[in-house]
């Protein structure tokens, strides 16, 4: 994901190493600071690759290298845009697990895991919706926030079924 | 804090066509004056039954609903209504506007049968129009708004009187997520500001995420309940979903 992200960046036009850590910042509401670090070894990866190359190198002394995308780069980066999403990992479920497990393990009390499973999820859609009342004006900070919004809509809806389903498998066993 | 409103052990039962359904069945619970309480829990759960018992809307088939320790199985009809007109705010899962009336005038109503003076009454009516984001539609017959606007207006005919205990059915029901986010600032504002209690029934989890404490109802029983004060650190709960993102 991060590299797409610097592939983007770099589309654009060619970036070093510092553009690339403001830039992404910015875009994230400047709410997270991007280790040098983790964009340094992705640029060796995409250099790698041969998807990113090595524009120009200053001659200050301190080689700050500037990047540029290959054309391979490029043609990896539409491939990905293009290339609709399949929902699967957000599909699983943690706590499913543990209610599984919980029911195996013959521990009962289903009902007062839900109930704190619930307290979780609100007290986190709480932030949320906070966050996102908070980051109106930034689109893309506040379009992630209202994702996970409904996101946890759903879970909490979920546990809903969750407690009704196992209140009868429970008084049914 | 003291308690402004409790139930022991309070049932309604309804008789319908020889049938009976028992739409609350032992609700205790005690709500301190000042607090924000959501009420969430499936479709016919009982919410909106136990609420109009709350609001002095309906009587309890059995056990006690107490208004400031009042047991309201002991007021006179006429001594509900004062309290309906003083004290306690309703907003209906139906809205109940007077649909002769424009928005301005179904605002205005609620302050003349609370014995309001003219001139307030014309300033608080302003100033609630304003609260709900309604001022360019103050002429407008109900007939005329959007679902969310007769709901809007709703809130602020039930805001009018500045009521001990607001309640308020699925307050949020028909707003889209902005405008439903601004009712539920405004009630969290009704809150901690004016002091006034809030109860709210909800199918909106987000909406119950704004309450001091969620009570989960299933059958006309409560199922669950979670207190939620405090709030979070956005900063670090944005961090966190980026974690995710970037990962
Ligand atoms: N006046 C009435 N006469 C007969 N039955 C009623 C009456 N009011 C409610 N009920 C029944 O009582 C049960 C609880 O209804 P209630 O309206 O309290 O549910 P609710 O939780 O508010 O549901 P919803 O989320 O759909 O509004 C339902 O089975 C309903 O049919
Ligand atoms: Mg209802």
């Amino acid at each position: 994901m991060f590299a797409y992200t610097i592939l983007g960046l770099l589309a654009r036009q060619p970036h070093h190493g510092y553009d690339l850590k403001r830039a992404i910042e910015q875009a994230l509401g400047g709410s997270r600071e991007i280790n040098f670090g983790q964009i340094y070894t992705t640029l060796g990866r995409l250099e790698r690759d041969g998807l990113a190359e090595v524009q120009s190198e200053a001659d200050d002394g301190r080689g700050k290298k500037t990047y540029r995308i290959t054309a391979a780069g490029r043609r990896e980066l539409e491939a990905w845009l293009d290339q609709p999403v399949v929902k699967n990992e957000s599909f699983k479920d943690a706590f499913l697990v543990k209610l599984i497990v919980r029911h195996l393990a013959g521990y009962g009390d289903a009902l007062a895991a839900i109930t704190r499973q619930r307290q979780a999820y609100l007290k986190q859609l709480r932030g949320l919706t906070a966050l996102a009342a908070e980051k109106a004006d930034q689109p893309f900070v506040s379009l992630l926030a209202e994702g996970a919004i409904l996101h946890l809509q759903a879970d909490l809806r979920w546990l809903d079924l969750c407690d009704e389903r196992l209140e009868s498998l429970e008084s049914s066993s | 804090m003291s308690t402004i409103i409790e139930t022991r052990n309070v049932h309604r039962v309804f008789g319908l066509n020889g049938m009976t359904v028992e739409a609350v069945r032992g609700i205790s619970l005690a709500v301190q004056a000042g607090e924000f309480v959501a009420i969430v829990g499936p479709s016919g759960s009982g919410k909106s039954s136990l609420l109009h018992m709350l609001g002095a809307m309906d009587r309890a088939s059995q056990g006690e609903v107490l208004f400031e320790g009042q047991d309201l199985a002991r007021l006179g009809d006429g001594q509900r209504t004062d309290l309906r007109a003083s004290k306690i705010g309703f907003v209906f899962q139906t809205f109940n506007l007077m649909p002769t009336l424009n928005v301005y005038e179904n605002i205005e109503i609620a302050m003349r049968l609370g014995g309001v003076p003219r001139r307030e009454r014309r300033q608080r009516t302003g100033d609630l129009l304003a609260k709900v984001g309604l001022t360019q539609r103050a002429r407008h017959l109900p007939r005329h708004l959007s679902g969310g606007e007769r709901q809007r207006v709703a809130i602020a005919r039930a805001l009018a009187n500045r009521p001990r205990l607001l309640l308020a059915d699925e307050p949020t029901g028909n707003l889209d997520s902005r405008t439903g986010t601004g009712i539920l600032e405004l009630l969290r504002a009704v809150c901690s500001q004016d002091g006034q209690t809030v109860i709210i029934v909800t199918h909106d989890f987000r909406a119950a995420s704004y309450a001091d404490r969620v009570l989960v109802l299933r059958d006309g029983r409560i199922r669950g309940e979670t207190r939620l004060q405090g709030d979070l650190d956005t900063h670090q709960v944005l961090g966190q979903l980026l974690e995710l993102e970037l990962g």
